[in-house]
C-alpha cells in the first residue's frame, strides 16, 4: 500500500471523471500531501461544492461533505468553527467558487479562516455538459456561447489576492511536482489558502475548440503557462488568456480565531 | 387605578419615544406589580420616519399585545399623528407638541393638551435628548398611572450614570408643562 | 414578588437558545429578526460558543449546518426574504439529516414587502421551501414563556429527530416587550443527539424504517461522509430506485410516525364553546382577548392554538372542534385555512384573513364572530 493510500475511500471507486481529466491527478496530489503533511484521515474535513470538482470528497476516506453548488465555503466555514483544530481542505470548481459562489470565495479571503481551499480551473461547467464559465477564455466555444465567448473571463488569484487570502498559488496539472510544492506550502499555512489549479477539460471544452484529445489539451494548457518570475517582464496584453504559475502570496495575518479569542471572547468574559 | 390604560406614543424615529415607552412599562411592573407591554412599530427610516410605541398597562395578564382602545395618544410629528390616530377611545386624553402637530382632525371632541415640548425642552434643558422623559412626566401627570416618585426611582435605575441629575430635570419640566 | 424580566419575543428566542446549550450562530441581517443576531453575538462568547456574521443568508445556513456535523447546536434567525434564500440549504439539512434551528420572524410580504410589519404569510414556504418531497418541523409560539419554552422545544426535536426545526415567530411576538418568569435551569428538558455505540460498515444512515440516523459527527474517529445527493446507508451518492425509496420514506415517516409526540397545541375556553377559533402566533393572542371580551357578553367561544404547524395538528383539531363551527384567524389572505377545511371537511369553516401590516385586532374578530352569529 503506498502511503497516500489511506485517505482514498477505494469502496465508493471508479471515480466519475472522464478518461484523461486532469481532476484524478489533483485528486493525487492532495492524497500525496495528506500523507507528506502526516494528518490524520479523522482530522481531516474534506468539504465540496457542485460539478466535477464537486465529487472529489465523495473519494477521500476522511470525514467528507457534499454540499451545494457554491456554497462549499460557507459548510467549511461552519466545520471549521465548530472544530478550529481539525484541518478544513475545499475543492471548487471555476464555476462553483467564481460564478455562484462568488460572493462566499471573496469573504473567505477577507475573513482568513485557517481553511485550505483547491480551485480546480478547467474553464467550464463540464459536468453539465460545457457551458460556458466565468474562466472560460474569451472567444471560445461553449454550448451557451456558439458564436465564441465574448465576456472577459476572471483571474482567479487577483481575486483572491484583493479580497485578502493570505497564501495564494496557482499551478496546472502539467506541473505534478510543482503542484505539490505548493499543496504543501498552502496545507501548512495559518490562514485562509487558495491553490488554483489548471485543469483540462478536452472532453466539453477542447471537444468545441479543436483540442478534443488530453494531450494537444495539455499541451495548450503548456502553451499558455509562464512562470511568475518570467511574467515580471511581460506586459499586461502578453499575459491575456495566459497561465502566471507560482506562488503569488505568502503572509502571515492573524487567522479568524486567534482575533476572535483575543478580542472577543476575552471581553465578552471581561477578562 | 384603573383595570386597563392604553397609551400609544407616536413620533419620528429618534425622538426618544421607545426608551418613554419602555420606561412607563417598567414603572407599572416593577412599581404597581401590574401587567405592561410595550410594543414598538417603526419604518426602516431609523431617524425621521414615522414610529409609534403601544403600551398596555393592566391588573390582569395581556391577551394581545397591541393597542386596541386608547387612553392616552401623544404625538409628536404631523406625519405619525396622522398614521396612527386609530382606535382612540371616545373620553381618551390626546396630547400633542403643538410646534410639530398643528393639523388636528376636524370636530374632534376629545381633551387635547397642546404642549410646545420640543420647544420647552431646548429653552429650559438646552439638551434635546432628554425629551423622552419629558415625555414621560407629561403622560405619567395626565395619566394619573403612578406617583412622581414611583417615576422618578425608575428614571434613576434605568439611566446612564452621569445623567441622572439633567433626566430628572427633564422629569420636573414634564410635571410642569400640564 | 421577584423581579419579573422585560423581554422581546426575539430576546427570548435568544435566551432559550443558550439555555438549550446553543453554542453556534451563523446569520446575516435582517428585519424584524435581528435583535436574535445582536443578542447571540453578545452571549455566545460569554458561554464558549461562536457568534459569525456570514456574507449572505446562504452563507449563514450553510455555515450552521457544517457547524452542526461538527457537533455543536446551531441556530440561525432570518425573516421573508432571507427565508427565501435560505431554502437551498435547508433543502441540504433535510436530505443529509442534520440538526439545525432556523427562526424566521414573519414580515409581510412578499419579496420585500412590509420589512417592518407582522405578517403570518410564510407557513407554507416553511412546509414547501425547499424543493422535493421532505420532513419538517414548524413551531409558532405565541406568547413570552412559550417563546422560550418552544425555543428549546426547537433545539430539543432538532436533535432527536436529526432534522432542521422551523421556528415561526411574527414581528409582533418578536417585538413585543413584555413581563415574563421562566422557568430555570433543571425545570426544561434538554435533549442531546444520540450517538451509535458502533458504527458497522460506516452505514451512518441505516435505521428502521421512520427512525432518524444514528451518526457520529465528524471528526469522531469515522471516515464518514455526508451527502446533498440522494444517498446510500453510508451515504455514498446513490439512484437505485429501491434505495432511493427506503431514504425517502425514512426520511419522510421519521417526523410522521412520531407526530403525535412532536405535536403540541393549546386550547382555551373550547369545552363549552359554541364557536372554536383557529390561530396561533399574535393571532392567537388577538383571539384569545376576542374571546374574553365576548365572554364577558355571553358569547361562548373557544379557541384552538397550534404550536406546531407542521406535522399539521390534524386529530388534535379534530378531537377538539367535534361538530362545531371553527373560524380561522390568519394574518395573511389564507393558508393554514386551506389545512383546516381538508382536516374539518364535514364542519362550517368561516376565515377572518387579512395582511394590510397592521394586525388584526380583537375588535374585528369580535365583529365576525357576531356576524357569524347573527347569520
Amino acid at each position: 500500500m503506498l502511503d497516500y493510500e489511506k485517505y482514498l475511500r477505494y469502496r465508493t471507486f471508479p471515480v466519475p471523471w472522464c478518461p484523461g481529466c486532469g481532476i484524478g491527478m489533483i485528486f493525487k496530489a492532495v492524497a500525496m500531501t495528506f500523507s507528506k503533511l502526516e494528518w490524520e484521515p479523522n482530522d481531516i474535513a474534506v468539504v465540496s461544492g457542485i460539478g466535477c470538482s464537486g465529487r472529489l470528497s465523495t473519494y477521500f476516506n476522511t470525514n467528507s461533505l457534499h454540499t451545494t453548488h457554491g456554497r462549499a465555503l460557507t459548510f467549511a466555514t461552519g466545520v471549521k468553527l465548530s472544530n478550529p483544530d481539525k484541518h478544513v481542505v475545499v475543492f471548487s470548481g471555476d464555476g462553483d467558487a467564481l460564478a455562484i459562489g462568488g460572493n462566499h470565495f471573496i469573504h473567505a479571503c477577507r475573513r482568513n479562516l485557517n481553511m485550505k481551499m483547491v480551485v480546480i480551473n478547467n474553464n467550464i461547467y463540464g459536468m453539465t455538459g460545457g457551458q460556458v464559465s466565468p474562466t472560460t477564455p474569451t472567444g471560445f466555444i461553449s454550448t451557451t456561447t456558439p458564436y465564441g465567448n465574448t465576456e472577459p473571463h476572471f483571474n482567479t488569484v487577483e481575486l483572491a489576492k484583493a479580497a485578502g487570502a493570505t497564501y495564494v498559488a496557482r499551478e496546472t496539472v502539467n506541473r505534478p511536482r510543482q503542484l505539490l510544492k505548493v499543496l504543501e506550502k498552502a496545507f501548512k499555512h495559518t490562514g485562509f489558502a487558495v491553490v488554483e489549479v489548471i485543469s483540462n477539460c478536452h472532453i466539453n471544452l477542447g471537444r468545441r475548440n479543436k483540442l478534443k484529445h488530453p494531450i494537444p489539451m495539455l499541451d495548450w494548457i503548456n502553451q499558455q503557462t509562464i512562470p511568475i518570475a518570467k511574467a515580471k517582464d511581460m506586459s499586461e496584453d502578453e499575459l491575456e488568456l495566459k497561465y502566471v504559475v507560482g506562488e503569488f502570496v505568502h503572509r502571515h495575518r492573524p487567522d479568524y480565531f486567534e482575533v476572535y479569542e483575543n478580542k472577543v471572547v476575552k471581553k465578552a468574559k471581561g477578562e | 387605578m384603573k383595570n386597563r390604560y392604553e397609551v400609544r406614543l407616536a413620533a419620528v424615529g429618534g425622538q426618544g419615544l421607545i426608551t418613554a415607552g419602555a420606561l412607563l412599562a417598567k414603572t407599572a411592573i416593577n412599581k404597581k406589580h401590574m401587567y405592561a407591554t410595550q410594543s414598538p412599530t417603526y419604518t426602516s427610516q431609523v431617524r425621521g420616519g414615522p414610529t409609534k410605541v403601544d403600551v398596555i398597562i393592566d391588573k390582569d395578564p395581556i391577551l394581545f399585545p397591541q393597542a386596541v382602545s386608547i387612553d392616552l395618544y401623544f404625538a409628536t410629528a404631523q406625519r405619525s399623528f396622522d398614521l396612527y390616530y386609530r382606535s382612540i377611545k371616545r373620553d381618551a386624553v390626546i396630547i400633542v407638541d403643538s410646534d410639530l402637530v398643528t393639523k388636528l382632525p376636524e370636530g374632534d371632541n376629545h381633551k387635547i393638551y397642546k404642549i410646545p415640548l420640543t420647544a420647552e425642552t431646548v429653552k429650559q434643558i438646552g439638551n434635546i435628548v432628554v425629551v423622552s422623559v419629558v415625555s414621560l412626566g407629561i403622560v405619567t401627570k395626565l395619566s394619573d398611572l403612578f406617583t412622581k416618585e414611583e417615576v422618578k426611582e425608575i428614571v434613576l435605575s434605568s439611566v446612564p450614570k452621569g445623567t441622572e441629575e439633567i433626566n430628572l430635570k427633564a422629569l420636573d419640566l414634564g410635571f410642569s408643562l400640564v | 414578588m421577584s423581579e419579573v424580566k422585560i423581554r422581546s419575543g426575539n430576546e427570548l428566542v435568544v435566551e432559550g437558545a443558550i439555555a438549550a446549550g446553543c453554542k453556534i450562530f451563523g446569520g446575516y441581517p435582517i428585519t424584524p429578526s435581528s435583535e436574535i443576531a445582536e443578542g447571540m453575538a453578545r452571549e455566545l462568547p460569554k458561554v464558549d460558543g461562536l457568534f459569525i456574521q456570514m456574507e449572505d443568508e446562504l452563507a449563514a445556513m450553510g455555515a450552521v449546518i457544517g457547524a452542526s456535523l461538527g457537533g455543536k447546536k446551531v441556530l440561525t434567525a432570518t425573516s421573508g426574504p432571507g427565508f427565501s434564500l435560505k431554502q437551498e440549504n435547508l433543502g441540504v439539512a433535510m436530505i443529509a439529516e442534520v440538526p439545525v434551528v432556523i427562526v424566521n420572524v414573519m414580515r409581510g410580504g412578499p419579496s420585500t414587502g412590509l420589512p417592518t410589519r407582522g405578517a403570518q404569510g410564510d407557513v407554507m414556504q416553511a412546509r414547501w421551501g425547499t424543493h422535493g418531497d421532505h420532513p419538517v418541523i414548524a413551531l409558532a409560539p405565541a406568547f413570552p414563556e412559550e417563546v422560550f419554552t418552544t425555543t428549546i422545544e426547537a433545539f430539543n426535536l432538532a436533535e432527536k429527530y436529526m432534522t432542521p426545526v422551523i421556528l415561526l415567530l411574527d414581528e409582533i411576538v418578536g417585538h413585543s416587550h413584555e413581563p415574563v418568569e421562566l422557568p430555570k435551569e433543571g425545570e426544561y428538558e434538554i435533549i442531546n443527539r444520540k450517538y451509535p455505540d458502533k458504527v458497522e460498515d460506516l452505514a451512518i444512515y441505516k435505521r428502521e424504517m421512520g427512525e432518524p440516523p444514528l451518526r457520529p459527527d465528524f471528526f469522531m474517529g469515522y471516515p464518514i461522509h455526508v451527502e446533498s445527493l440522494e444517498h446510500s446507508d453510508q451515504g455514498y451518492p446513490n439512484t437505485v430506485p429501491e434505495n432511493v425509496e427506503v431514504q425517502q420514506k425514512r426520511r419522510l415517516l421519521k417526523i410522521e410516525n412520531h407526530k403525535n409526540e412532536i405535536i403540541k397545541y393549546k386550547t382555551h375556553f373550547t369545552d363549552d364553546a359554541e364557536l372554536v377559533i383557529f390561530a396561533f402566533g399574535s393571532m392567537a393572542r388577538s383571539a384569545l382577548e376576542a374571546i374574553k371580551l365576548l365572554r364577558e357578553e355571553g358569547i361562548k367561544v373557544g379557541l384552538f392554538q397550534p404550536i406546531t404547524i407542521w406535522p399539521f395538528p390534524e386529530e388534535q383539531l379534530k378531537d377538539v372542534v367535534k361538530d362545531r363551527d371553527t373560524l380561522v384567524v390568519e394574518l395573511n389572505w389564507g393558508q393554514l385555512i386551506y389545512e383546516v377545511e381538508r382536516v374539518l371537511k364535514d364542519n362550517k369553516v368561516h376565515s377572518l384573513l387579512k395582511m394590510t401590516g397592521m394586525a388584526i385586532t380583537p375588535n374585528e374578530i369580535i365583529d365576525k364572530i357576531k356576524e357569524i352569529k347573527n347569520a
